[in-house]
């Protein structure tokens, strides 16, 4: 038996179920092309799986000593503000973010010592946090607090890994490798099966070898496998795509306008204390998740692998666990998205014990940072993701007392 | 790889057609249909590839010996062979778990100190029941004479492997697709009907399945459920699998068509039966025909007297149960419906309301399906029980569900479908002419499934972590 509607298209003229056809495909492959244009022009989401082949850490830096400027423009909304996708809106929670022009040399450090024969001692490795944004970064901060030079190493978006993994795979680790790696984690990164999951010793391995994790194809580009894997693409694609862009931009509009309800990332609340403020409610989703007793082995066997690995290249690794703003503020958020909060507190305290414990240095800035809220200091902004002035000056002190503590 | 997933319809599906249509002459068509069904199988976990290619050389070989052999003990020898090769292998990977704990659990109570089996914690490869039966039916087919061995193992690998249907069916017997896979005619009104088809079947799992399980997840695994939240619940997840399932089955029609394909009817409005009897002869038709013909039938069917048919059908029912998964409720699931087509098989294969309008006979076995579903969906013995004291109401009305805080849309959606399950046409009986309408209708139709996907699989920009 057929379907009634095969039927019927068998018996339309051949022109119309010809257009009919053409209509579907073609949209569908303009949707598809515009989508995968999207993401290699605005993501160069190639970048990610092949990369050009490397040339010697010596000629590299010989080549381009001055490496790269990076201008931010003042006045750019913070990152929730922009990703609410409603300027109206937004606009309640905006505040004046100021800009900042910096330089990076051709290993990707930012805020080098002022005489290019010296090689600061102190490095810190991180995500978007060591990049934003205030008027100074953590490491400028920290080089004030330390009184020397302290370079910034730090990739947005990538997370605190790849950050490291690039910086231990650089000329400059392996030529100068620094006194002490500072390596700031996000709270909601210390996920215990994506930690399991680094092979950190082969990074360092690699790096002496001066081989990458990666293999050479013919025209000398080189392929990350990694980036590959099905499990990564099946998030990477959708996360990369104009249309689950353009699909969150219409339905949290629409939502919004209907129900006055949220998008499903972002949310607006006012704390009794600092006002209005914008919340990254996949923070929340990610809190959900996360089970101390199950993260905590994985991600502290890891963090000492890595001190270990470290002190093997003769640099001391200090940890410093960045809280986030939902666990700061929330007082703001309703009781449904409190709940998870008190298991993030207790992962981040028993990581820190255990760390300390065995020998690593860290500092969770949790506690600090709790007790500067209580006393009225805002450390993070009202329209962004990341700390502002005051959070970075909190985090430098605090890291500057733990490096000092360790000099013997 | 999943259907209703950005990987398939905005990468592997482009690069299916193009390579079929545009790039590879005819006679290697099938031999690209079976590398991209291995990558679309592959995608969850390489290893797996190989499991399907085992189970498809056993059948390849034996379906080969089975015609080649001269004797019918030596056709007979060899379809043993494949038969306990294939259900070996299914027995295993499906089956030994669920085997070891309970041959545990008979030994602990018989008062034994040690586990007789380790429990081994093996990884179910997915659609493994769809394959291995499929590929079975190869051997089955030439020992019973009504199929010729396929011409090439690529056509054979092509057949086990062929990705609409590798993992949630239609179980689709080598016999009805011998000719197709030779053969089979591409047009633009198969294409255009495919398309349709498709559409129609992704909007039944995403729009209408998906909604409706925040609703059932809702009440199953609450304890202390009230009587309205329970029936609720129950309702919603009994629309969930008709959608979710015939969804997934109509869109393996769609992509079929979309290939020159023509797979039979798998769902036929299941809901509309007025009789247990005939339930099984609208859901999940691929299954309960193959498991007619060839174990039903071949245990005797209703040849061997009256208490052997009712024993028959009770028998194939509990195997059938068992298909689905590795539990007791799905035995019990089985078991279920076993009696219940026995006990109207002793009543002359009709409803035991049949004095009274057809609406009523309708609706009791709509009641006695809606039941068959909480064995289905509850994972335990315990919350089973739950829910059936919610059911029958012994936690008062509400019992403190939150009724009101589902959501307008998805109370609105469970309506909808209970309309449409009773109502209306389902996809094979859907009158659609390739008109300007029609296709702005199944165009909003796909951009609305294809943005619910992405919102459910995407984060937003802030965080992506290669």
């Amino acid at each position: 038996m057929l379907p009634t509607l095969l039927q019927d298209f068998q018996n339309a003229s051949r022109r119309r179920t010809r257009s009919w056809v053409t209509v579907f495909v073609l949209l569908w492959l303009v949707g598809t092309g515009a989508d995968w244009v999207f993401r290699i022009t605005r993501f160069s989401w190639h970048k990610q799986i092949v990369r050009p082949a490397a040339t010697e850490p010596s000629q590299r830096t010989a080549d381009r000593p001055s490496g790269k400027q990076h201008v931010v423009r003042e006045g750019l909304p913070g990152d929730l503000a922009g990703m609410l996708q409603m300027p109206k809106v937004a606009a309640k929670y905006m505040e004046f973010h100021p800009g900042v022009v910096y330089s990076t040399d051709a290993d990707g450090l930012a805020n080098p010592p002022d005489l290019p024969s010296e090689h600061a001692e102190t490095v810190a490795v991180g995500a978007s946090f060591f990049l934003s944004s205030g008027t100074q970064t953590f490491a400028q901060a920290l080089s004030k607090e330390l009184g020397k030079p302290v370079y910034n190493r730090a990739r947005r978006g990538s997370g605190a890994f790849l950050a490291l993994r690039r910086y231990v795979e650089s000329g400059r680790f392996r030529q100068h490798p620094p006194e002490n790696v500072v390596w700031g984690l996000n709270a909601r990164d210390l996920d215990g099966a994506y930690f399991a999951r680094q092979s950190v010793s082969n990074w360092f391995r690699q790096g002496r070898e001066g081989v990458g994790s990666t293999e050479t194809l013919s025209f000398g580009a080189r392929l990350n496998k990694e980036n590959l894997r099905p499990s990564v693409l099946r998030k990477a694609w959708p996360n990369t795509s104009a249309l689950a862009k353009a699909a969150r931009v219409f339905t949290g509009r629409l939502r919004y306008a209907l129900f006055r309800e949220w998008p499903r990332d972002v949310r607006g609340d006012v704390h009794p204390v600092f006002g209005p403020m914008l919340f990254y409610r996949e923070n929340l989703r990610v809190f959900e998740q996360m089970d101390p007793e199950r993260e905590r082995a994985s991600v502290v066997a890891t963090i000492q692998n890595v001190a270990e690995q470290l002190s093997e290249e003769g640099s001391r690794l200090v940890v410093l666990l960045i809280p986030e703003r939902e666990q700061l503020y929330r007082e703001a958020l309703p009781q449904e998205d409190q709940k998870h909060l008190d298991r993030m507190q207790q992962l981040l305290e028993e990581i820190s014990g255990s760390l300390q414990h065995s020998g690593v240095s860290v500092v969770n800035l949790l506690p600090i940072f709790q007790q500067q809220t209580q006393l009225g200091h805002r450390l993070y902004w009202r329209d962004d993701t990341h700390w502002n002035d005051a959070g970075i000056h909190v985090a430098a002190e605090e890291t500057a007392r733990a490096i000092r503590s360790l000099r013997p | 790889m999943l259907f209703n997933s950005y990987e398939f319809l905005f990468f592997l599906l482009p690069i299916i057609l193009a390579g079929y249509y545009l790039v590879l002459p005819k006679p290697f068509r099938n031999g690209w249909l079976l590398v991209c069904s291995y990558v679309f199988y592959g995608w969850w976990d390489i290893r797996y590839c190989s499991l399907l290619l085992l189970v498809t050389s056993i059948d390849y070989v034996a379906g080969k010996r089975i015609s080649m052999a001269r004797t019918k003990s030596g056709r007979r020898g060899w379809l043993a062979a494949a038969v306990c090769c294939d259900l070996s292998i299914l027995g295993f990977f499906k089956y030994y778990d669920f085997g070891a704990a309970a041959l545990n659990g008979l030994a602990d109570v018989l008062g034994g100190s040690a586990p007789v089996l380790p429990i081994l914690h093996i990884a179910l490869p997915i659609g493994i029941s769809f394959y291995v039966f499929q590929s079975m039916s190869y051997s089955i087919d030439i020992y019973r004479g009504i199929a010729k061995p396929a011409h090439g193992f690529i056509d054979f690998a092509c057949y086990v492997s062929l990705f609409p249907q590798l993992i949630a069916g239609p179980i689709v017997r080598y016999h009805e697709l011998a000719g197709q896979l030779q053969q089979r005619t591409h047009s633009t009104a198969k294409a255009g009907a495919g398309i349709a088809i498709f559409i129609l079947g992704l909007a039944k799992k995403v729009i209408l399945a998906d909604s409706v399980s925040l609703i059932a997840d809702w009440g199953f695994g609450a304890s202390g459920i009230g009587f309205w939240g329970a029936w609720t619940s129950l309702a919603a997840y009994t629309l969930q699998i008709y959608f979710d399932f015939s969804g997934y089955s109509d869109m393996a029609v769609g992509l079929g068509l979309l290939f020159g394909f023509q797979f039979p009817q798998n769902f036929n409005s299941p809901y509309k039966s007025a009789s247990i009897t005939e339930f099984w002869r609208r859901w999940h038709i691929s299954l309960s025909s193959w498991l007619r013909d060839n174990l039903y039938i071949p245990l005797g069917g209703n040849r061997k007297g009256e208490g052997r048919t009712y024993f028959n059908l009770f028998a194939t029912m509990l195997l059938g149960g068992l298909w689905h998964g590795s539990s007791w409720t799905f035995v019990l699931w089985g078991a279920y419906h076993g009696i219940w087509l026995a006990l109207e098989r002793r009543h002359g294969k009709g409803s035991y309301l049949r004095r009274f309008p057809r609406p009523v006979q309708i609706g009791g076995t709509f009641l006695i399906v809606m039941l068959g579903w909480l064995l289905f969906r509850s994972t335990s013995l315990q919350e089973l029980g739950w829910m059936l004291q919610g059911l029958a109401g012994w936690n008062g009305l509400g019992g403190g569900y939150p009724l009101g805080g589902m959501g307008v849309a998805a109370w609105a959606i469970l309506l909808l479908g209970l309309w449409m399950v009773f109502a209306c046409r389902n996809t094979w009986e859907i009158r659609l002419r390739p008109t300007l309408m029609a296709c702005s209708l199944l165009l909003v139709l796909f951009v609305a499934c294809v943005a619910i996907i992405l919102l459910n699989t995407s984060s937003p920009f802030l965080y992506f972590q290669f």
